[in-house]
């Protein structure tokens, strides 16, 4: 559950915070159990950690456990859905097969860590990327993806001429290659955008050199997401030439972030994966029949094929020490991720860092900046594994989400709930229209009128009280009963993260028409 | 095609210009184009123009010349406020002023009505009004075809369909209603209804009702006909002007100010339909005027091939559900039942200029309808629609109309609320709203509709809203003495919580929650008994309950919460309240100070427009009890009358008192043990009052009346100590085995012994000698109504209040028990209907009390100083019909001595003897 716990903090603390959620009524007990978790000693600014100071909420809780709080909640049923509507966005996109892209996010670190991001290529007609990116040790990490990830994607697919316009500044890289869909909550970290401006020219020229016909997407978005890895990397390395923005980027380079994004290309998806997000699609077998398709695997403690992967790659090393606690030598949760260059660099560059005193990163690490057993290094990449789907008319719509959201919902849930949206999100925007006609061309008649009525009153009774589905699903994850969603938005900051990670979610919805023409042309 | 048929069509055609015309206006929200729009679509018609006063007018900006001084105004020109001004100027009254805000007459909410006109209403004087109401429509087309331009009038018959066997037991109860309306109806089986209708399914019906002489009119035609008539008789009508304010001097309507300047007038008549309720706020004090606004649905269908003209009014109460033929097509709605719910709207107001609109289809709301529209004509599924129709209407608290003089201010009278019933009603209010106004009262007891049944708290607007949504479904079957859902547990007594844990099932009259039975197997529960009945015509399910408490009452001791009744406070400085009081009470109230004295108040014709008690008390105060439905109607009688020097202050006091009947023969015992004074019957005498101590509460008044005909004693406590007297009571009482009782076995315990209650046996159209009553008239003094009563001491009366025992009745198996509005027979002939029915524990007979009416050949009432005779007649035979089922009964005009067995004090306590 957590990415990257320091070492200090007590790791017995909830193991599984699904387990603990869904027997939420033992929330109070859990607590009176574990009352003497040790406070954390690193604060540093921005790197927010849970249970800074979890003394002073497990009081709170001791005192208030006379009472349920699922029984006497702290919030009005108008204070948690303005809670879990904060974030919620809704992009009608109409274009090519995607439709419309609902997206919400829940913070639980202050601040939140997650990021999402989607994008139409400017160069190509009807290609979507779409993308989440689940940080830990802070944001750095995953908002420099969330900024730039879609751009080395975009640069990467790129043809050789318009690589050289790229190269002679007739095309902005930074401008030109994507069209973003943008919630009222983005935004740019300044700082970087100069150290950002330089990788993508440089990643112009080096890919203009590389180029090669042979090269398919996937090749192309394995690229990027290494290449960007590398830069993140390289910039923070002793020796690198962004001298300037230094203070920037050691930190963002010690941060990590998970990253998956979903890439749209007319028909074909392609989900490239870092990490422990999941992308789940929503497929419809028969008349409301509903099948939850994975389209990624969880690169986390579990998965044998990546936990095999670890330890082919370091032979001669204990597997009890590379996963230890089910953690990366004993500390990271995921096993793939960006940034994190505690795990990528030589022994000889981090303890260059500590030297150089590095004030914050040594307040949140001490000692251990370098992990224990850190031997032969790099541990950690950011290749992805990469999935690819023919949409086909059944696929109705693509779920992305960070690991909270998994932590309480399994995937056929999730399709469940979005299944049900639809269904009642189709009533609820449109009051009924008289249609002039029956489907079969003939004047209508009331006959017909009284069928037609009769399914949207099915659908009727669905109606949700979320019109966005990514915000239905947070409030089924979390509650739905207001008892228990008052209760998990309730939790003081400091101790929020051990109940429930941030949450995001992206639905995007496909267009069945579109792909039913596309695929029969 | 006969004449008819042509005008007909005419008609039909008329109306589907205008709601087409008026569809496309509605669609078009620009004003000025909607002005000339319906502007260029009148002037196309070449009808009369209506309103005199304006024609010719093409601009929204009416200016009129409105005269400076009428009689009357009417504030409304809709069919009822044309109907009210018709009646009027036929009665003589022919200043009369008619304001319409809209721009044309009709343009509210009558334009779009169905039309429909059925005379069997909820209760029997509706229906009396209502048949006056078909009559003159009849009359009007008659009149009309002679002068080529009916109302629309087709006497297309009803058709009124049952689902089940309640159904079938409701229209048999209906059947019996028409017997006193002398209306042609028949039972049909289901394949007659084929035979009828043989576009209807009948299949799954238990039967139907077949009404030859109900119709159709078209609400428009009528309303400009009432409108012409009118105007012919000296009416003076004016559109495109609002009132402003209605003024008063010394509470008596004054003038009206309007839009276009100021009338003065002797009266006002609030006939504004949906906006009565607004207009009513526009007079100070404000007049309450209960009703709210609700979505009202029907489809018209495009023409249907072999349409039958003459295709009778459908109604399939159990769909919800009605059916006519309009314009070759159907047209077919519905009202919502409670379980789905209507549709209020306006809870913030009418939009202005709401005229000619209709609010937007909901197919989604209206979907339930349909479905039932199209379950029972199949054929409707291949027909197209021409359109669904949303018109508003306004919906009472109570599926009742709302007519009558208004309590706060004299003179101002309302008709509106017509619950989508305007076109029925229209005819029937216009008559006897003005013999109301021009006669003081009208000839018909419509108490059921009468504004003054409402208390304050009825004009609520969130509780209309809720309240309209439950009543809109007037179709659904109601069981007797079903209770609303909605709207509920906003008066209680201070009793109230423990009498729901001790089991009670409450229902609510003025919207005071009064305990009606107990449920002792559900006394450990908190759960309201009332939703876990099934409704049924036949035995209740509260029956050995109430029994068990009957006895209580009857051998033992009871506790009955009377918090609910009327209490009033009337004072002087010196004796003014005293001579006022014997001016408007029949009988003596110069009484001994703590005597109980039972009264009645009458109008001028002796009729019984409020039946107490009153005390005097100390210092020229009286104390007043009256029953539970009277709160507005005996203080505005009691203020109308008033002297107007401000000498005698009446005070409404219902909420200061709670009252506990302490019931039984154990009574004097029980309330010895916990007081401070004696209570044997020598110290404390039967009808008097004294201030005693109850437990720790000081100054409760005690009266020994029980309005059950047992000892007892009614205790009035300041409230906030009713608590502690009724726990006090209970805890002392356990070993006399107290318990609780209802008022069901109150009016068990006061039918069999033939006491009268006002709202139910006693009405304004009763008199004491009719009732029984003339022992507690005075004539040795002056009083209201004493002219009237000394005319029928010497000539005698027409009707009379009696008892009646069923002979052969079986509680078991009975599938329809008397609840009163049944018709009595007398010899085979209709002679009246029962006022209200329960069973006799003690006679071991069901009671059913009612108006024998002493009538010539012609049904006309004949009065003889021999009435008694004339219903004891030994060879008289009475019977009573219940759903259609006659049982056989014997009258009395007093009760059996032994309904007053147990009257009697508890065994005495034997002591020993010296041997």
């Amino acid at each position: 559950m957590f990415k990257s716990l320091p070492i200090n903090v007590n790791s017995r603390i909830l193991t599984s915070s699904r387990e603990l959620v869904r027997g939420h009524r033992n929330l109070v007990k859990v607590v009176r159990q574990t009352p003497n978790i040790r406070p954390f000693s690193g604060q540093v600014k921005g790197l927010h950690r849970a249970a800074q100071r979890p003394g002073n909420w497990s009081f709170n809780f001791n005192e208030r456990s006379v009472t349920d709080s699922v029984d006497y909640p702290r919030l009005s049923p108008q204070q948690v859905t303005s809670i879990i509507q904060l974030h919620e966005a809704t992009f009608e996109i109409n274009g090519g097969a995607v439709s419309r892209v609902e997206t919400n996010k829940l913070a639980s670190n202050t601040p939140i860590e997650d990021r999402h991001a989607q994008a139409k290529l400017a160069t190509a007609r009807n290609q979507y990327l779409f993308g989440i990116y689940d940080g830990h040790a802070g944001c750095a990490c995953s908002q420099a993806l969330s900024e730039r990830l879609f751009h080395y994607i975009a640069l990467s697919m790129l043809p050789p001429y318009m690589l050289e316009q790229v190269k002679n500044g007739d095309v902005d890289p930074h401008s030109d290659l994507i069209h973003r869909y943008t919630c009222w909550d983005d935004y740019v970290n300044e700082e970087l955008t100069d150290t950002f401006t330089k990788s993508l020219l440089k990643l112009a020229i080096e890919s203009l050199a590389a180029y090669s016909d042979d090269s398919g997407i996937e090749d192309h978005l394995r690229s990027a997401f290494l290449c960007l890895d590398q830069d993140i990397s390289m910039d923070a390395l002793p020796g690198s030439t962004c001298r300037t923005s230094l203070e920037s980027v050691v930190p963002l380079a010690f941060a990590g972030s998970c990253a998956l994004v979903a890439f749209v290309d007319e028909t074909d998806l392609y989900i490239a994966n870092v990490g422990d997000s999941q992308a789940v699609l929503g497929v419809c077998t028969e008349q409301d029949q509903w099948e939850a398709v994975e389209l990624s695997t969880l690169h986390s403690f579990g998965n044998k094929a990546e936990e095999e992967r670890i330890m082919k790659q370091h032979p001669n090393e204990s597997p009890d020490n590379l996963l230890a606690h089910g953690r990366l030598l004993g500390d990271l949760a995921p096993l793939r991720a960006f940034g994190d260059v505690r795990f990528k660099w030589s022994k000889k560059d981090l303890k260059h860092i500590i030297n150089t005193g590095y004030s914050s990163l040594v307040s949140i690490y001490g000692n251990n900046l370098i992990p224990r057993h850190f031997k032969t290094p790099p541990y950690l990449t950011a290749e992805p594994e990469i999935i690819k789907h023919h949409l086909s008319p059944k696929d109705k719509f693509l779920i992305l989400a960070s690991d909270g959201l998994w932590e309480f919902l399994e995937p056929h849930e999730v399709v469940k709930l979005v299944a049900g949206h639809m269904k009642g999100r189709e009533v609820l925007l449109n009051n009924f229209e008289l249609p002039k006609v029956d489907p079969g061309g003939k004047q209508i008649t009331l006959g017909s009128i009284n069928e037609l009525l009769l399914k949207r009153k099915l659908k009727l009774a669905l109606r949700p009280q979320d019109n966005n589905a990514a915000t239905h699903i947070l409030r089924n994850a979390l509650g739905p009963g207001h008892g228990k969603l008052s209760q998990l938005l309730s939790i003081p900051k400091i101790s929020s993260r051990n109940y429930r990670d941030d949450i995001t979610v992206t639905i995007v919805y496909f267009d069945t028409e579109y792909i039913k023409n596309t695929s029969f042309a | 095609m006969n004449v008819t048929a042509m005008h007909l069509r005419k008609v039909l055609h008329y109306n589907a210009q205008l709601r087409a015309g008026l569809l496309r206006l509605n669609s078009n929200r620009d004003l000025g184009s909607t002005w000339s729009c319906r502007h260029r679509f009148y002037s196309s018609r070449n009808t009369s123009d209506v309103a005199g006063e304006t024609s010719g007018v093409d601009s929204a900006q009416v200016s009129v010349d409105l005269p400076l001084q009428a009689r009357v105004v009417i504030c409304g020109g809709g069919v009822t406020g044309t109907s009210v001004a018709y009646h009027l100027a036929e009665r003589g009254w022919n200043d009369v002023v008619l304001l319409e805000q809209g721009l044309r007459l009709a343009c509210g909410t009558t334009w779009h009505a169905a039309g429909l006109v059925s005379i069997l209403k909820a209760d029997v004087a509706m229906s009396k009004l209502v048949r006056y109401s078909r009559s003159l429509y009849k009359q009007f087309e008659a009149e009309g075809k002679s002068e080529g331009s009916g109302v629309g009038w087709k006497t297309c018959g009803s058709l009124d369909l049952a689902r089940t066997k309640d159904r079938m037991i409701e229209l048999k109860r209906k059947k019996d209603k028409a017997i006193a309306l002398d209306e042609e109806c028949h039972m049909l089986l289901p394949k007659d209804i084929k035979n009828q209708c043989p576009w209807i399914k009948y299949d799954d019906l238990q039967g139907g009702m077949w009404r030859p002489h109900d119709g159709v009119v078209s609400p428009n035609e009528l309303t400009e006909t009432f409108a012409r008539k009118a105007k012919e008789k000296g009416v003076k009508i004016f559109t495109g002007v609002q009132v402003k304010k209605v003024l008063n001097e010394e509470n008596k309507v004054s003038q009206v100010e309007t839009s276009c300047g100021p009338i003065k007038c002797e009266y006002f008549i609030n006939c504004a339909g949906q906006w009565a309720r607004e207009l009513g706020k526009k007079s100070e004090p404000k007049v309450r005027v209960p009703l709210h606004s609700c979505e009202h649905f029907y489809l018209v269908t495009q023409p249907i091939e072999n349409m039958d003209q003459m295709l009778p009014v459908i109604r399939d109460f159990d769909g919800n559900i009605y059916l006519r033929e309009w314009s070759g097509g159907i047209l077919a709605g519905g009202f919502e039942p409670p379980s789905h719910g209507g549709k209020p709207v306006f809870y913030n107001g009418i939009p202005d200029k709401f005229e000619f609109q209709l609010l937007h289809e909901d197919w989604d709301h209206f979907q339930i309808l349909l479905e039932e529209i199209l379950f029972r004509m199949p054929i409707l599924k291949d027909v197209q629609i021409r359109q669904l129709v949303n018109g508003p209407e306004s919906f009472t608290p109570d599926k009742f109309c709302i007519i009558g003089e208004s309590a706060e201010v004299q003179n101002y009278f309302v008709a509106a609320g017509m619950h989508s019933n305007g076109i029925t009603n229209a005819g029937g209010v216009g008559k006897y709203l003005t013999e109301w106004i021009i006669d003081g009262m009208p000839s018909l007891d419509l108490w059921s509709s009468d504004i003054q049944r409402f208390v304050p708290y009825h004009n609520n607007r969130k509780f209309l809203r809720d309240r309209a949504k439950e009543t809109i479904g007037f179709y659904h079957l109601t069981y007797p003495q079903e209770q609303w859902q909605s709207g509920r547990s906003l008066r209680t007594s201070p009793i109230h919580t423990q009498l729901k844990v001790a089991g009670a099932s409450f229902g609510e009259t003025n919207a005071y929650e009064r305990a009606t039975w107990f449920n002792p197997t559900s006394a450990d529960e908190y759960v309201d008994v009332t939703k876990q009945m099934r409704g049924t015509f036949g035995k209740p399910a509260w029956f050995e309950c109430v029994r068990d408490e009957y006895w209580a009452c009857k051998e033992r001791v009871a506790l009955i919460d009377m918090s609910s009744f009327t209490k009033l406070e009337i004072k002087s400085q010196g004796p003014e309240a005293l001579n006022f009081l014997q001016y408007v009470c029949s009988n003596n109230i110069n009484e001994e100070e703590g005597t109980v004295i039972h009264t009645g108040m009458h109008n001028s014709r002796g009729g019984f427009e409020n039946d107490c008690s009153i005390v005097p008390l100390q210092d020229n105060t009286f104390f007043m009890i009256a029953p539970t439905n009277q709160q507005t109607k005996c203080l505005a009688w009691l203020n109308k009358h008033m002297p107007k020097d401000g000498s005698v202050q009446v005070r409404d006091v219902t909420s200061m008192y709670s009252g506990l009947n302490v019931i039984g023969p154990h009574a004097e015992q029980l309330l010895s043990d916990v007081s401070d004074k004696p209570i044997d019957q020598v110290k404390f005498k039967p009808m008097t009052c004294k201030v005693i101590d109850v437990g720790y509460v000081s100054n409760v008044y005690a009266m020994r009346v029980t309005h059950a005909g047992e000892d007892g004693f009614v205790l009035y406590i300041p409230s906030e100590y009713a608590l502690h007297v009724y726990e006090v009571l209970m805890k002392a009482g356990k070993d006399y085995g107290i318990r609780n009782a209802g008022y069901y076995s109150l009016r068990h315990l006061r039918i069999e012994k033939l006491f009268a209650y006002w709202g139910q046996d006693l009405t304004s159209h009763v008199t004491p000698f009719e009732a029984g009553r003339e022992f507690r008239v005075d004539f040795t003094k002056n009083f209201i109504g004493k002219e009237a009563l000394l005319k029928q001491r010497d000539e005698g009366i027409s009707k009379k209040f009696a008892q009646f025992l069923l002979e052969d009745f079986n509680l078991e198996n009975e599938v329809c028990w008397p609840y009163g509005n049944e018709p009595i027979f007398r010899n085979g002939k209709y002679v009246g209907m029962t006022t209200s029915s329960g069973y006799g524990f003690t006679l071991d007979k069901f009671v059913c009390l009612g108006y024998v009416h002493h009538m010539n050949e012609n049904g006309e009432p004949k009065v003889t100083k021999h009435i008694n005779e004339y219903i004891m007649d030994r060879n008289a035979k009475y019977e009573i019909s219940i759903a259609g089922k006659k049982y056989l009964a014997k009258v009395g005009i007093y009760t059996p001595r032994m309904a007053y067995k147990s009257f009697q004090k508890p065994i005495f306590i034997p002591t020993p003897q010296k041997i």
